[in-house]
């Protein structure tokens, strides 16, 4: 690049090691948790493990730990959040990314809210409708209030997806003569898929992390990774708490891997704030 | 197409539904365009308008002590009234305020430092790059994990302080996690924003800044000049609308404050969510007061930025 | 050139475009609570649709027909909530008490909860949202000022504990037993484990222990930054300051007093101003306390602190035989008395539609089985042994601890809720927020 070329060796050394320090600072932080996740006895001063075991991976396979329980909840919550979310929030997508109408930006303004301002206020006041209604304590309920923070992202990377979307191609298959749905299916899926794709696997990324919503409105009684993660980390059992980190990262560098190629090729990265 | 700090304003004008032909209305024509319309974007309204609305709107009728359903029908502003002479409460707001705004900016500073230092580096910029962002999809809460067994005080760090004779014990070494300047929780902040706030920088600098410096280089401008006058100002408008996110999200944090921090003060949605739980009843208006007036401030704070941003804009 | 552009700009902020565009629109945007309000009509009338009346449920299964009660509770499901920081007595629910409450048909589902608080503030919840029947919880592990909130706000289901089968073998004359921290149990909670606090310590370097907490006191303030507790109202830390209240005033006959504030006052004036003193010698000078209390057990393990109390016998002999602690660790309590004593129930909540259950799960935790398996861990009996058919099943080795009988020899009584809660605010005031 220009701005490169006329620098000498002194700086350019420099600015590698400073490039260093930043990498250093971001990543440093994950070797404890990986050294912590097969470490045997590992007391203070030691800087490493005095033994290694596989104690803490058998005990979360153990039924005691409630591993599983929480794995199968999380799963099926976050899947069907995915799933729901991508479905409205791609209906919404395409309302705000090929129509003009009366009242778009204040539409663009309330769909927005919940990405900015904090859930706390919503979480609280919403948990004694939800109790009323027999949805608190249930998957149904927080399935339900995990659409809040979801919904919104998911329809903001669409409406950008539809906002460059051409629909002649759609227009044309329904000239042909092709039923709504199967233009749909064959012309339009295809074309927004890839934003699609990664808007739901961000809203699942979004889901399986979320913490306060499930804690408030299961009341404990769905227990869910994140919760279980907390547990361990409050009752200070190091090692489980970093294997439990790492089952708890491997979807989210499924998610880095896919969208990398995305990153600054499409709008996911408001998502990113969200997690 | 114009290139100025305005982009974002620019990008949103933009009408896509002018290239929609006439032609294909026609094709729409089982539903008029109105009810196509409506009827896309009610189940999103539906869940956002009536869940969070309706859970704000809630807390805040709480707050007052409002809850007709259950035969609460009196209304007083007595919580927001113990709330203001609460000290408690005070000490828990100026450090809610002071997190999130030192994360914000700190992250802003590295994110945009990394960007650059990216951007000048000829071998090995892709996988500088895979690193920068690495943490973009990590939980927070994982986040916070990392931080206690890296900063605590019987962490990786003070382990390797002690191996270099730096400490003697583990109490010697400073308190980073339950401290009283919440080192951990910024740092857990910071290691997770820098990368996101990254993202924005790096798409910049790749993208509308190239052509500008270009032709300032040619007109003699220095590396400095170049960067304070041409590549900041280019960087800003996405900048800010990113730290926005992060002040925001920062503010209203909840698991990493409750793991990292101190019992007291306590950041704001974690004494909301103390008060919430404690069992005598009267608590649950304070709660909502807190998370109701959380909520507020950030919607205040972000409105006045949109504001200021978009009278600055005019007036250039 | 242009459309690629274009695609570029987008990928930068296509987000935060749509951000400030969505909210810049300023003027004309009707203000921030107008849709909120909107909702909050929308949710309201919702409610009052689905809400249905609030029905009593007096009416629950009658223990004295217990041949009922097990017909009624094969094939449900318990939601006992109970602190989940006990890694020990976790491994006796999720193993031997499931197993001997599956043989009757009853899932125990154990909900794990950081503080006991949680459970009754979602009854309290459930109750303040009209939900008196189909609560969510079915059991609580549960005790002292806990049980006498819910007391207070009817949440118990009562007249049960006192008629399940193996009450029998429970001492239920002993005051240790009926009252819960001085609240009458009513037959409101059934006993199903005790506890008693220790003080923790390596007898490499405190060869003799402690005679009394006065004298712990002494040592405190000659080793500085080497005593702590977890911040009250968390169980443990608030538990040792009561244990120091008790040592400061020299006994806890003034506590047992009717509580009021100006007697309150009047008691503790004095120990507040010495603990601020004396916490300058806690860890981190007192300036902060660990939030639960594994964190001091953590604490402990890294030679971070040497001294500190415990009501969880388990935990230390647990810890010396893994390794986390040294073999030179014990646990032992004061010469002079002063270590509280507690008794642990389980209550069942009045609108838990898993009451028979609830009941039978009860009776398991009592049985002879649950009560030895537990005790082998140091978590002491409620069965009165010489009641049961087998005595010294219940008799196990101590070494890091004294046996149970002289840890109970002479240990003092946990006073009323109110003072609790009182001390447990009155340390957030004048201690941990100076």
């Amino acid at each position: 690049m220009a701005t490169t070329t006329h620098e000498t060796p002194a700086v350019r050394a420099s600015r590698r090691l400073s490039l260093g320090l930043l990498l250093l600072g971001l990543l440093a932080p994950l070797v404890p948790l990986v050294i912590w996740a097969v470490a045997g006895e590992w007391r203070y001063p030691d800087l490493l493990p005095a033994s290694y075991s596989t104690r803490p991976v058998q005990f979360l396979m153990s039924p005691q730990s409630r591993v599983v329980e929480g794995l199968t909840n999380s799963a099926i919550i976050a899947v069907s959040v995915a799933m729901i979310a991508s479905a409205i929030g791609a209906a919404a997508g395409r309302a705000l990314g090929l129509y003009g109408f009366r009242g778009k930006r204040l539409v663009q303004f309330l769909l927005l809210s919940p990405v900015i301002v904090p859930p706390v206020a919503a979480t609280l006041g919403i948990h004694v409708a939800f109790i009323r209604l027999g949805l608190a304590n249930s998957l149904t309920g927080v399935t339900l209030v995990h659409l809040i923070p979801t919904i919104p992202y998911v329809t903001l990377v669409m409406s950008s997806v539809y906002a460059n979307y051409d629909r002649a191609y759609e227009d044309q298959a329904r000239v042909l003569g092709a039923s709504g749905w199967l233009a749909f299916r064959r012309v339009t899926l295809p074309q927004i898929f890839p934003g699609l794709a990664v808007a739901g696997l961000f809203a699942f990324i979004i889901s399986w992390s979320e913490y306060l919503l499930t804690l408030v409105i299961g009341g404990g009684r769905v227990q869910t990774l994140p919760l279980l993660l907390f547990a361990f980390l409050r009752g200070n059992d190091n090692a489980i708490g970093a294997v439990l980190s790492l089952a708890f990262i491997a979807p989210a560098l499924l998610l880095l891997l896919v969208t990398s190629k995305y990153l600054s090729g499409s709008s996911t990265t408001a998502g990113f704030g969200k997690l | 197409m114009s290139t100025s700090p305005s982009l974002a304003e620019d990008q949103s004008v933009r009408e896509p539904e002018s290239r929609t032909p006439a032609r294909a209305r026609r094709w729409n024509g089982a539903l008029r365009e109105p009810v196509r319309i409506a009827l896309l974007l009610s189940p999103a309204l539906l869940v956002v308008v009536v869940l969070y609305g309706g859970g704000v709107a809630l807390a805040f009728s709480q707050s007052l002590g409002y809850l007709p359903f259950i035969g609460q029908r009196e209304v007083s502003l007595g919580a927001y009234q113990r709330l203001i002479g609460d000290q408690a409460f005070q000490a828990s707001l100026w450090l809610t305020l002071r997190l999130a705004i030192t994360s914000t900016v700190v992250s802003a500073v590295l994110a945009i430092a990394g960007g650059m230092l990216i951007r000048g580096t000829r071998r090995g910029q892709r996988l500088s790059t895979f690193l920068f962002q690495f943490n973009l999809p990590m939980p927070h809460l994982v986040g916070a994990a990392a931080m206690l067994l890296l900063l605590s005080q019987s962490g990786l760090v003070s382990r390797l302080a002690f191996s270099l004779g730096i400490v003697d014990s583990a109490s010697a070494f400073p308190a980073l996690n339950n401290d009283r300047l919440g080192v951990a929780i910024m740092a857990e902040y910071i290691w997770k924003e820098v990368p996101f706030i990254g993202v924005v920088v790096l798409a910049a600098l790749r993208g509308e800044v190239q052509p500008y410096e270009e032709a300032a280089q040619v007109l003699g401008a220095t590396a400095w000049q170049r960067f304070r006058y041409v590549i900041l100002p280019l960087l800003m408008p996405g900048v800010l609308s990113t730290c926005i996110i992060v002040f925001a999200f920062t503010f209203g944090s909840f698991e990493v404050p409750y793991l990292l921090g101190q019992p007291f003060p306590a950041v704001l949605p974690v004494l909301a969510y103390r008060q919430y739980t404690d069992v005598d009843l009267a608590s649950r208006a304070e709660a909502m007061a807190i998370s109701f007036v959380v909520a507020l401030l950030v919607s205040v704070m972000v409105l006045v930025y949109l504001r200021l941003s978009s009278k600055q804009r005019r007036e250039r | 050139m242009r459309v690629s552009e274009r695609k570029r700009i987008l990928a930068v902020v296509g987000v935060m475009a749509m951000l400030v565009a969505a909210c810049s629109g300023g003027g004309e945007t009707p203000s921030d609570d107008a849709a909120p309000e909107e909702a909050d009509a929308n949710t309201a009338t919702a409610d009052e649709e689905t809400g249905e009346a609030a029905a009593d449920s007096s009416g629950g299964p009658d223990p004295s027909d217990w041949d009922a009660v097990v017909t009624e509770a094969d094939g449900q499901t318990v939601n006992w909530f109970m602190y989940g920081g006990d890694a020990g007595l976790n491994e006796h629910v999720t193993g031997i008490v499931s197993d001997l409450a599956a043989e009757q048909g009853v899932t125990v589902n154990q909900v794990r909860i950081e503080d006991t608080v949680e459970a009754i503030n979602a009854v309290l919840g459930e109750q303040q949202a009209g939900v008196d029947k189909d609560g969510s919880v079915d059991l609580i592990w549960v005790n002292g000022e806990n049980f006498r909130t819910g007391k207070q706000a009817d949440l118990w289901f009562c007249d049960w504990a006192e008629q399940l089968p193996n009450a029998e073998m429970i001492p239920w004359e002993d005051p240790a037993i009926n009252t819960d921290f001085g609240t009458p149990v009513d037959g409101c909670e059934a006993p199903w484990n005790r506890a008693q606090s220790i003080v923790v310590y390596d007898s490499e370097e405190i060869p003799d222990g402690f005679a009394s907490m006065a004298d712990l006191f002494e040592w405190i303030e000659a080793n500085p930054g080497r005593f702590t507790h977890s911040a009250p109202p968390d169980f443990t830390g608030a538990m040792t300051v009561r244990t120091m209240l008790y040592g400061y005033l020299g006994g806890y006959d003034d506590l047992t007093a009717e509580y009021d504030e100006a007697t309150f006052d009047e008691v503790t004036d004095g120990f507040w101003d010495y603990m601020n003193e004396l916490k300058a010698n806690f860890w981190r000078n007192g300036e902060t306390f660990p939030q639960s209390h594994p964190e001091v057990v953590d604490l402990f393990a890294n030679d971070q602190i040497d001294v500190y109390l415990t009501y969880e016998v388990a935990e230390v002999v647990r810890n010396v035989q893994d390794g986390v602690y040294p073999d030179t660790v014990r646990g032992d309590v004061f010469d002079e008395g002063g270590n509280i004593g507690n008794t642990n129930y389980v209550g069942i909540p009045y609108n838990s539609p898993n009451k028979a259950g609830a009941m039978v799960l009860a009776n398991v935790l009592q049985s002879v089985e649950a009560q030895v398996d537990k005790a082998a861990f140091a978590y002491y009996p409620v069965l009165d042994p010489a009641l049961t058919d087998d005595p010294a099943a219940f008799d196990v080795e101590a070494e890091v601890v004294p046996p149970f009988a002289e840890l109970a020899e002479g240990a003092a009584p946990e006073i009323s809720g109110a003072w609790i809660s009182a001390i447990d605010d009155v340390w957030q005031q004048r201690v941990l927020q100076q």
